[in-house]
This record gives C-alpha cells, structure tokens and sequence, in this order.
C-alpha cells in the first residue's frame, strides 16, 4: 500500500534524506530507528506534506496514487495520519471544535455525511473513554498547557478519530514518563487493525516494547542502512548506533 | 495665528454657517459652549503627521469629504442590525435621536437612558460640565463641541444596578458630518453594560466624528463596548473621556472593522484609589483602510490598575495604528499597569506602527508592554492540515483563536459569539 522508491529530499538546500525505499503492507507494524540527524522526522515531514521539504528525486505511491503531489489536508483525507514529536499549541481554539472542523474536514473528503455537534459529541465520547482523556482537556485550547503526555495522548485520540489507513508517529515516546509510555503505547496498540499500517519513528527501542513493529530499519545518512525484525530494535539498544555512524557518507 | 488647512477653515466655515439651524441653538449656555469649542478648535485646526499623537494617521481623506451635506431624511428599518438582547435601544440617524426607531426597554428605577437634546432644558447641572470638555485642547474633541446637537444620554443614581445590556445604535445614512456628543454618568456603587454600534448605508460617505464623556463615581463599574462597523467610505474618529473615581472602574472593549480611517481614541484618568480600567479590542483591516487604537491612561492614585491588551489581523494593503500611553503621576505608587499590542498581518503589504509609551513618576510601579507583529505560525498551520483541514479553513480557525483570546479575556458574555461571528465571516470574505 506504501511504496517509497529512491526517495532524496532537501531542506534549505541541504540533502538529508538520500534515497530511501521502503514498501509497507496493510496492516503491517515498521518501525525506523536511527541516530539524531539521520533523517527520520524529515521523512515524516516528506510523507505529510510539510512545506519546506523539497523532494528532490524519487516517489512515494500509496494506494496506488502519487502522494507527493497531494496538499497535507488531501494526504490527511487519503488516510495519512502524522503524530507530532512536538504537538503543536492552538491558543484560543478549543480542542472539541478543533476535533470536529477536522473529523467532518476528513469526512468530506471522503465524501461521508459530516457530523452535526450531537453526534459528534456521542462519537468523540467513545474514544475519549477507551483512551482515558477527560472532557476537561476537550474543553481547554488544543495542547495549550497539556503536560507531555496529554500531548501524546491528545495525539493518539486525533488518531483514533480520523481512522487512518496509515499512521506515521513521529519521536512518540520523546517527553514521556515510564507510566505516559505505557498509556500511549496502550492506546496505539488498540489501534492496530488489517487495515492500518503504522510507521513508528524512533530513537529508542523502549517505545517498542508497547508497540512491537513486525519490521525494524535502521537510518542513517538518510539512506536505510539495515532491515530486520523486531530483534534488530534489540540489538540495537545493546550496541547503540556507533556502527551506523562510521559509514559516513 | 496659526494658519489653518483649508479642510479645518472649511470646517469652520460651516460651523458659522450652521450653528444658527442646530438643536438647542437658543439656549444660550450651550450655544457658549459651542463658540468656545470653536475657538479652541481655531487654535489648533486638524492634526496633521507633524502632531506627534497623529504620526501614523493622516487625515488628508477628510479633503474629499463635502462638509455640506444633508442629514439622511429617512432610513430603511429594515437595514438595522437587530437588537442584541431584550434591554433598551437608542437609535441615532446622522446623530439624531429617532424615538421612533427606539426601544425603551423595561424601565429601572434611578436610570435615565435619554438623549443630550431632551435634556437640555432639564438638566443643564447635570450636563453642561461633560457637553464643555475638551480635553487638553483636543482638536477632534474640541471640534466635536462646536458641532454637537444631541448624542446619547445613560445616567444611572447612586448604587442602582442594570442587568440588561443597554444599546445604542448610531447609523450613518446622509452625507453630513455627524458628531454626536454622549455622556455617561454612573453614580457610586451604580453598574451598567453598554453596546455601541456604528452602521452605515454604503452610499453614506462621512465624517463621524463622536465623543463620549464618561463618569465613574466611587466603587462604580462601567462597561462600554463598541462595534464600529460602518462602510469603508467613513472617516470614523470616536473619543472617549473617562474619569474613574476611588475603586471604581472603566471597562471597553471595541471591535473594528469599518471606515476607510477609523480612530477609536481613549482617555482614562484613574482619578481614586484603586480605580482601574481594562481595554481591550480587537481590530479586523482589510484593503487599505487604516484602522487607528489609542489610549491614554492616567494613573493619578495609589494602587490604580490598568490593562490593555489590543490584537488585530490585517490583511491587503490595510495598516493599523496602536499608540498605547501610560502616565503614572507623582504619588500613584503601587500602580499597575499592563499593555499588550499583537498582530496578525495576513499579507506582505499589510503593516501595523506600534507604539507604546510609559511615563513613571511614582514608586513601586509594576508597569510592562510587549507588541509583536507576524505571519500566521508555519507550524500551526501544518498542524491543522494534517488534520485534514483545508488551508483556507485553517487559517480562519488559527486568526479566529488568536483574537478569540482578548474576548475571552475580557468576558464578553452574550455578545462573544456573535463577535466571534464577525471575525468568521471577515476571514472568509
């Protein structure tokens, strides 16, 4: 369902990643590791659109349509889903409107009958239950004073709401406690399904342990240096990246 | 003598060709004030970019306006906004009272909610003092004291509480120059919210130019918010006057969005002991109008506080003026004043002139301001959109919150959603 071929992109003219080929299943569970610099959130910011990172070579096919050409909102529509490493604060706009304008957004991309405030309501309470988020944090502005946690928490209820077909986390478990940990990763895995794959970006193996990828590759230099399972994440936090580092570019 | 641009000379012009026909010209009193007006206003005729509190706002659109032109005959009721609640509505067509077009409301006793013609007669005591002010030789004001014929009248006695939002509609529909001159005078321990708004036929090319004299007395609270919304052919300028006693306090909050130059001018002075005032506004600026926040605060007592906290979006080639004035007199100790500016430009060619200014002569004064101006946050942006929300859409939401905040703030009560309203349809349009 996700095909990336050759993919080279640059950010203020300078190229990080360096021809990266990755095809993912439905369903299926990768993870991507790698030092800080390697290229991970860059790849993240190229699947969802962000401006300000120039494909340079190389294409991305989802579902068979070409996703480099398509506006962040259009990816979003399609079923891409990006969790922020540093979720973004939205003053003055409070998270319940903030989840409905993007629900129904999504929903009429897909050309489903929008929500009116009732049955939204009604349909956010379901999720909000399961993933343990109070009213309260729906009634403040979106991620303005929310702990690290209720951040990724906040994250992970978006998810659940807009359903994607696949869910890229970025740096998930940055800025969280053992116990914040354990609650994300609860949420995500009861979010696994056949039909969503999971592109799970990470420094660490920890994340991993709440999350078990079916695949694990590593990146560095912007290329994907190694693949394997879940073991390679294993190997991995025992012998730590310096191996990857000496095949400088 | 100084000499005079032909627009202030016209002015005057008119003022001596008129001032036999206006409202109440036989009462000797006000017909004083008006020459005296006059006359301060001779002295110093319009500001010009050379005045240093009408550096960012040039009134050269004034030279296009004909000072001639006739009061609106009648208007067309149903292009009145609708009352926002259920309390009494003065209406005002090119500054003169309709009754017709008015709501009482239910009556409260010690509340008078008249005009300043009815009362001529009546209560000249009561009156006289805010009809004669002129600032320190305020050249708008002044000129607004020369023309003036009638304007709203709210008078509240001492300890009388008015739960209903008290509303006053000022509509522009002729081409004359229209300079209401308002009066609220609140007794101590009195308390009362009061909506202005300022609409205009879109044909109506004018000169507004309004003031309001405000008295707080002690341990009183006012209220005064104001949605200036005329057609971008208005030169809007209102001037507000408020004079807060011991533990009193004066609270305004404007939205603006109308006149091709509009200027809503406020000057507090924190006359008693902890008397504080709180002004915030929001302002929406679009092709090239010019839409112009000043204020002047007066800390003149021990453990006074004020507040201001002003934000705008500006879009084309739109620019908006914050002059932000605080003056903590000799013995105001333990004063505490705060002024926030910050603005959104939505276009490379949209500017906004900041300028704060604090002047301390007291001790242990905690005074702070802070202004920024910027594009709307990259990030925030991206966020949304991942969030499956259209660019355009997400760009209404993000301004929208941003001026959402001063509303909630401030606390607008009833008023907040259709305000918010405002700002949806001003993003889409």
């Amino acid at each position: 369902m996700l095909e990336i071929k050759n993919l080279h992109a640059t950010v203020d003219g300078k190229e990080i990643l360096r021809g990266i080929n990755l095809t993912m299943g439905s369903g299926e569970v990768h993870a991507i590791m790698g030092p800080n610099g390697s290229g991970k959130s860059t790849l993240s910011y190229v699947l969802s659109g962000r401006d300000g990172y120039e494909v340079t070579d190389g294409s991305v096919t989802y579902n068979g349509k070409d996703l480099l050409v398509m506006e962040p909102e259009e990816r979003a529509g399609e079923g891409v889903f990006l969790a922020f490493q540093y979720p973004v604060e939205i003053p003055g706009v409070s998270s319940m409107n903030f989840l409905k304008e993007s629900v129904n957004s999504v929903r009429k991309y897909r050309g489903e009958e929008v929500f009116d405030a009732m049955d939204f309501l009604k349909f956010v309470r379901e999720k909000t239950k399961t993933l343990n988020i109070s009213d309260d944090m729906l009634k403040r502005a979106v991620n303005v004073g929310f702990s690290g946690g209720e951040k990724k928490r906040n994250e992970v209820l978006q998810m659940a709401v807009l359903n994607p077909t696949l869910a890229i986390l970025d740096e998930t478990d940055s800025g969280l406690d053992v116990d914040a940990l354990r609650i994300v990763g609860d949420g995500v895995t009861a979010l696994r399904s056949p039909e969503r794959s999971m592109l799970v970006i990470t420094h660490y193996q920890r994340l991993l342990d709440h999350i078990v990828p079916d695949h694990v590759h590593v990146l560095a230099h912007g290329r994907i240096v190694k693949s394997g399972t879940k073991e390679l994440a294993l190997e991995l936090e025992q012998n730590g990246y310096a191996e990857f580092a000496s095949e400088a570019a | 003598m100084n000499s005079i641009t032909p627009t202030s000379q016209a002015l005057l012009d008119r003022y001596e060709a008129v001032k036999k026909n206006f409202v109440g010209a036989d009462v000797p009193w006000l017909a004083a004030i008006r020459d005296e007006s006059a006359a301060t206003f001779r002295k110093h005729g319009l500001p010009t970019p050379r005045t240093e509190d009408w550096k960012y706002t040039n009134l050269r659109a004034l030279n296009k306006i004909a000072f001639d032109g006739d009061a609106a005959t009648d208007v067309n009721v149903a292009d009145l906004p609708e009352r926002a609640g259920s309390g009494p509505r003065l209406v005002f067509v090119d500054g003169r009272y309709r009754g017709d077009l008015s709501h009482s409301g239910a009556s409260t006793k010690g509340v008078r909610c008249s005009h300043v013609a009815d009362l001529l007669e009546s209560d000249k005591d009561l009156i006289e003092a805010s009809l004669a002010d002129t600032g320190d030789e305020t050249p708008l004001l002044a000129l607004n004291g020369a023309f003036q014929e009638d304007g709203y009248a709210l008078i509240l006695e001492r300890t009388t509480l008015v739960d209903e939002l008290v509303e006053v509609l000022h509509v522009n529909a002729g081409s004359a120059v229209n300079q209401p001159r308002n009066i609220i005078a609140v007794g101590a321990g009195a308390r009362v919210r009061l909506l202005e708004t300022h609409v205009g036929t879109d044909t109506s090319t004018q000169f507004f130019n309004g003031a309001t004299v405000v008295t707080v007395d002690e341990g009183a609270k006012v209220e005064h918010l104001r949605h200036q919304m005329q057609p971008v052919s208005t030169v809007h300028i209102n001037t507000i006057r408020a004079h807060v006693a011991v533990g009193a306090s004066y609270n305004s909050f404007v939205l603006a969005e109308g006149g091709q130059m509009s200027r809503d001018e406020i000057q507090v002075a924190l006359m008693g002991k902890a008397a504080s005032t709180k002004l915030h506004g929001v302002y929406l600026g679009s092709g090239c109008q010019v839409l112009d926040n000043t204020t002047v605060i007066r800390h003149q007592a021990p453990g006074t506080k004020s507040e201001e906290n002003y934000r705008g979006a500006l879009n084309d080639q739109s620019r908006g003026v914050f002059q932000g004035n605080i003056l903590v007199q000799k013995g105001a100790d333990g004063t505490d004043g705060r002024m926030s500016n910050k603005t959104i430009l939505l276009s490379g060619e949209a500017e906004i002139n900041s300028k704060p200014q604090l002047e301390i002569y007291a001790d242990d004064v905690q005074c702070a301001h802070g202004s920024t101006a910027g594009e709307l946050e990259e990030a925030a942006l991206f966020y949304l959109r991942t969030r499956g929300i259209p660019e355009g859409e997400a760009k209404t939401i993000l301004v929208e919150g941003f001026l959402a905040e001063v509303m909630e703030e401030f606390g607008l009560g009833e008023l907040a959603g259709a305000f918010r309203a405002r700002i949806s349809s001003w993003m889409e349009a």
